[in-house]
């Protein structure tokens, strides 16, 4: 039998042979157009190139005035009633931004800008003030204030309480806890007269899963995603026996994208076009400045330098990615008593709208960056920032996507910068190891040296 | 292409080492003004109108029948440091274009006629204040009579001469007449001191120490132009440290509740020093404007800026401070930095407390401006660029909050602006035009020959210096047959407490601030 005959009768098999080869290809070849897989929240952990933590070192003169020159916005607005206006020369206030002020307090006072006594009687009328917030009928602050006269503003969804702006407000009141008993009374008493139980709230049973509580956050605040719900949880899990499991749960929604070969998660933030991917830097941040990375946060945060980093400076076309948005006040003014009422529908629909046209190179991003992994590109995004100064106000928001100045001067910008040079020269600001006296300067370690 | 890559690697390893290097290097902290650089180069056309604007003052407020300007606008009165300001404005139009040869010869053959014959106080140096129509020494009403010295004014009168004298060698003879007329016996002790002089209760002159850091060496720095040794005036100490916006600003540290001198921190003194001396010591005859060979005053001069700048930035309030008139009660003021223990403090010469007249003085503007290349100081020229008056001249300041322009015009304040902008054209002021001593080729001034004849009779009666006899001047006396005057018994046995040679320690420029 030749070949030639062999093949020809065993041409069946050979088809069926081929068939499955090509098969094969097809799946493999599939399998590579897939994305790669994304990992889940548990498996984030620390990558090799994850930098050691800068060392805290003394400030540079120009870092010593531009703190100075952040603080200013809070010496220029605050109340007779000894809170901080949101905004530069806007009289409302939320929770959010009062947590910014007394972290900003907290800062300024580690940095010698203010002395001791007018820390103590800032902290201490400020906190007298949050004790005389009225209250929402469920026993928790609303959203939004007039920092003038502590009257609770409309806002869309007025039964819901804002539980990632209260994580951000009892932060610094943690830090006086831990590092200003003088003020810890004060601090008690002023969480025995909220029901911070309310903002955590049974969600029924939910098929087979456990039934947990789950999170109250308002429909409107824009600050509801994944990253945020991490930095404010780590807080409120301590409001009760439950609120651990309900804050730790990983919260609906949550997906990673992958950017230049990192996965981040997508902060899943709605547009009026349905959710888009988005980048969110400020709560990783924030958490590193305040409480010092975690190896998720710190994972997140270095990940999305990278791509942030890989971006800046490529061809247009490649497409700028920013990690900051422009932020939007109520509109306080149409609460103001005299002024034409506007539909509820209108003044806060914008919560989360078009996110992409206020993407923003952040002061306080770039602060941040700069604050906690030192290399030269955040020392350059940095030294691009210097334009935002605005003397005798503070800093200014930062550059639109366009290039443009945002002008906005408001508590949270200047409140990052003071908290990003604080963690410059004294590391996170809750730190509980930085209460023991310091050790006697010790000389750098240097090989071969010795000292007498 | 290797060896392009290698080459690549090496500056990479290079840089690399710099970095690893750069905190040592960094280790000390400097002031962002240190870094600035003066401004130099022609004047633009925005700088000649200030220059012209400033020189209208000196147009109205001419006195033909003395030759001298008024100090305050419309009012006949005027001090040797008003003088000297007029002199940087006649030199500054003249270089600049804004008078020619002639007109400078007609106003200075005059003005220096009017100092040759001035009636001195009681026969030493000319008195604090006189009156610009008749020439005769006055009170402070302006009445004649006499009051006493000020050491200060006569030192920047010193200064202007010198620079006149080296710039214009014609006029060489007619300045060293001036100041052989002049007895320096209580002005400079042998420890190189200056004292002022005012009458008592019974009309008795007394001298006083005078002078406070900053304005002390300044003045100095003229006696020391004209041979005299400054030891004691030119030495920063006595001074501390005041922490004013994370900038350590020194100050004099001599109480002024004791001594009835407030030891104010402006910005003029510092400024003047820059702008004529170049921050260089006084024999330092080279003319480059960027580098300071002075020990400490250019350090001093970059922290009275940077707490300005400071201030600035962080209070959103422009300052440009200094000792200014005002076109209300109480009329003079001196609006500092620092005074009498207090940060930013406004005081009258009584040491009353007046923050609502605090301005920023137009003069203390363009020369920051001028001394510090930097963003800052472009805002303050664009806040003062017109703030004048046609054929004024510049106000006096514009006040920090906000009730317009100080609508006072003085010699002071528009020759001080002046000299700055002959400075961004010129550089250093005081230029050595006039040969070198130390060779041998020099022909001395005639207040040297006068300085080193053993037979000129009022050398020691006057308290005139010992000119240090360089080969020039030796070269000189064995040509003319001039016998050499003795040099006296060593400095260091007139006064064992100055070593005018002792190093000066800079103090650091921040700390609390930077602190961890």
């Amino acid at each position: 039998m030749s070949l030639k005959s062999g093949i020809y009768s065993a041409r069946s098999y050979l088809t069926i042979l081929i068939g499955f080869l090509i098969g094969f290809a097809i799946v493999l070849w599939v399998e590579r157009q897939m994305p790669t897989r994304v990992e889940s929240t548990d498996g984030i952990v620390l990558s090799d190139s994850f930098p050691p933590l800068p060392e805290a070192r003394e400030l540079t003169f120009d870092e010593a005035v531009w703190a100075r020159i952040a603080w200013q916005y809070f010496a220029n607005n605050t109340q007779p009633n000894g809170l901080v206006n949101a905004e530069a020369e806007k009289p409302w206030l939320s929770l959010w931004s009062t947590g910014s002020y007394l972290l900003a307090a907290i800062a300024a006072q580690q940095l010698a800008i203010i002395p001791e006594a007018e820390f103590d009687d800032r902290i201490g009328s400020a906190l007298e003030a949050l004790g005389a917030l009225p209250l929402k009928p469920d026993g928790l602050p609303a959203a939004f204030y007039h920092a003038d006269t502590l009257e609770a503003l409309p806002s869309a969804a007025e039964s819901a309480g804002s539980a990632i702006d209260m994580g951000r407000l009892l932060m610094p009141l943690q830090i006086l806890l831990w590092r200003y008993p003088q003020h810890a009374a004060a601090v008690n008493q002023l969480l025995s007269r909220w029901r911070l139980a309310g903002l955590l709230q049974s969600s029924g049973p939910q098929g087979a899963s456990l039934p947990v509580n789950r999170w109250v956050i308002r429909t409107d605040d824009p600050r509801g995603s994944y990253g945020y719900r991490l930095y404010a949880g780590s807080v409120l899990r301590l409001i009760n026996a439950s609120a651990g499991l309900a804050v730790s749960q990983p919260p609906d929604g949550l997906k990673l994208v992958e950017i230049d070969g990192h996965a981040v998660p997508d902060e899943g933030l709605r547009t009026p076009w349905g959710q888009q991917p988005s980048l969110i830097s400020m709560p990783y941040l924030l958490t590193g400045l305040e409480q010092g990375f975690d190896a998720r946060s710190g994972e997140i945060t270095w990940r999305i330098m990278q791509i942030v980093q890989n971006r800046t400076g490529t061809p247009s076309d490649a497409g700028e990615i920013n990690s900051d948005y422009a932020e939007q006040a109520p509109d306080f003014v149409g609460a103001l008593p005299g002024s034409q009422p506007l539909p509820i529908q209108n003044i806060n629909d914008s919560g989360s709208a078009s996110l992409a046209s206020r993407a923003l190179t952040s002061t306080r991003s770039a602060f941040a960056w700069y604050a906690l992994f030192r290399n030269r590109w955040s020392e350059a995004l940095r030294k691009g920032m210097l334009p935002m100064i605005e003397p005798g106000k503070g800093w200014k928001a930062g550059f639109n996507a366009d290039g443009s100045v945002n002008g906005a001067i408001d508590a949270d910008t200047n409140a990052m910068v003071l908290e990003s040079l604080s963690y410059i020269a004294h590391g996170q600001l809750l730190c509980l190891g930085c209460l023991a006296a310091p050790l006697p300067a010790k000389q750098p370690q240097q090989q071969g040296v010795t000292t007498k | 292409m290797r060896s392009l890559w290698l080459r690549r690697s090496g500056l990479a390893a290079l840089l690399a080492a710099l970095m690893l290097l750069a905190p040592a290097i960094q280790a000390a902290v400097s002031l962002p003004a240190s870094d600035y650089k003066v401004r130099h180069g022609e004047l633009t056309e925005r700088e000649m109108a200030v220059a012209k604007n400033a020189w209208a003052y000196f147009i109205a407020n001419y006195q033909p029948s003395t030759g001298l300007v008024n100090a305050v606008n419309k009012y006949p009165s005027t001090t040797m440091w008003d003088s000297a300001s007029y002199l940087a404005a006649l030199t500054a139009a003249r270089e600049l274009g804004i008078i020619d040869k002639a007109e400078f010869d007609r106003r200075l053959l005059q003005f220096l006629a009017t100092l040759n014959k001035l009636v001195l106080f009681q026969n030493q140096v000319p008195n604090k204040a006189y009156n610009t129509i008749t020439g005769q020494k006055v009170d402070y009403l302006n009445k004649p009579g006499e009051i006493g010295f000020s050491a200060i004014d006569i030192g920047r009168m010193l200064l202007w001469l010198k620079i006149i004298k080296e710039r214009y060698p014609e006029y060489g003879n007619s300045i060293d007449n001036v100041v052989l007329g002049w007895d320096f016996t209580h002005v400079v002790d042998d420890c190189g001191t200056l004292h002022g002089a005012y009458l008592d209760g019974n009309k008795q002159p007394q001298y006083v120490q005078e002078g406070r850091l900053g304005y002390e060496e300044y003045a100095a720095a003229g006696y020391q132009l004209w041979g005299f040794t400054t030891c004691q005036a030119s030495r920063p100490e006595p001074y501390v440290l005041a922490d004013i916006y994370c900038v350590l600003v020194p100050y004099d540290s001599r109480d002024p509740r004791m001594t009835s001198q407030h030891n104010y921190v402006v910005t003029e003194s510092y400024l003047l020093h820059g702008l004529e001396m170049g921050w260089d010591n006084a024999d330092d005859r080279d003319n480059d404007a960027r580098d300071f060979s002075h020990p400490w005053m250019k350090n001093f001069a970059d922290r009275v800026y940077q707490a300005q700048e400071n201030r600035y930035m962080i209070t959103g309030t422009l300052t440009a401070r200094s000792e200014h008139q005002l076109d209300k009660s109480p009329y003079f003021v001196y609006d500092t930095v620092y005074s009498d223990g207090y940060n930013w403090n406004t005081i009258t010469d009584k040491g009353l407390y007046v923050p609502n007249v605090a301005a920023v003085s137009l003069k203390a503007a363009l020369g920051m401006w001028v001394l510090w290349n930097s963003p800052y100081t472009d805002r303050l020229f664009d806040t003062i660029e017109n703030a004048d008056e046609q054929g004024k001249g510049y106000y006096e300041g514009l006040y920090e909050n906000g009730d317009g322009p100080i609508k006072e015009f003085t010699a002071n304040n528009n020759g001080i602006m002046l000299e700055a902008l002959l400075f961004k054209k010129e550089g250093k002021l005081l230029r050595f035009n006039s040969n070198d001593p130390r060779k041998a080729s020099y022909a001395p001034s005639m207040w040297e020959k006068r300085l080193v004849d053993i037979f000129e009779p009022n050398n020691s009666p006057r308290n005139r210096p010992f000119p240090n006899v360089t080969p020039g001047i030796k070269n000189w006396c064995e040509q003319s047959g001039t016998a050499v005057r003795s040099a006296p018994s060593c400095q260091a046995c007139k006064c064992a407490r100055c070593d005018s040679q002792a190093p000066v320690k800079l103090p650091p420029v921040a700390t609390t601030c930077l602190k961890q």
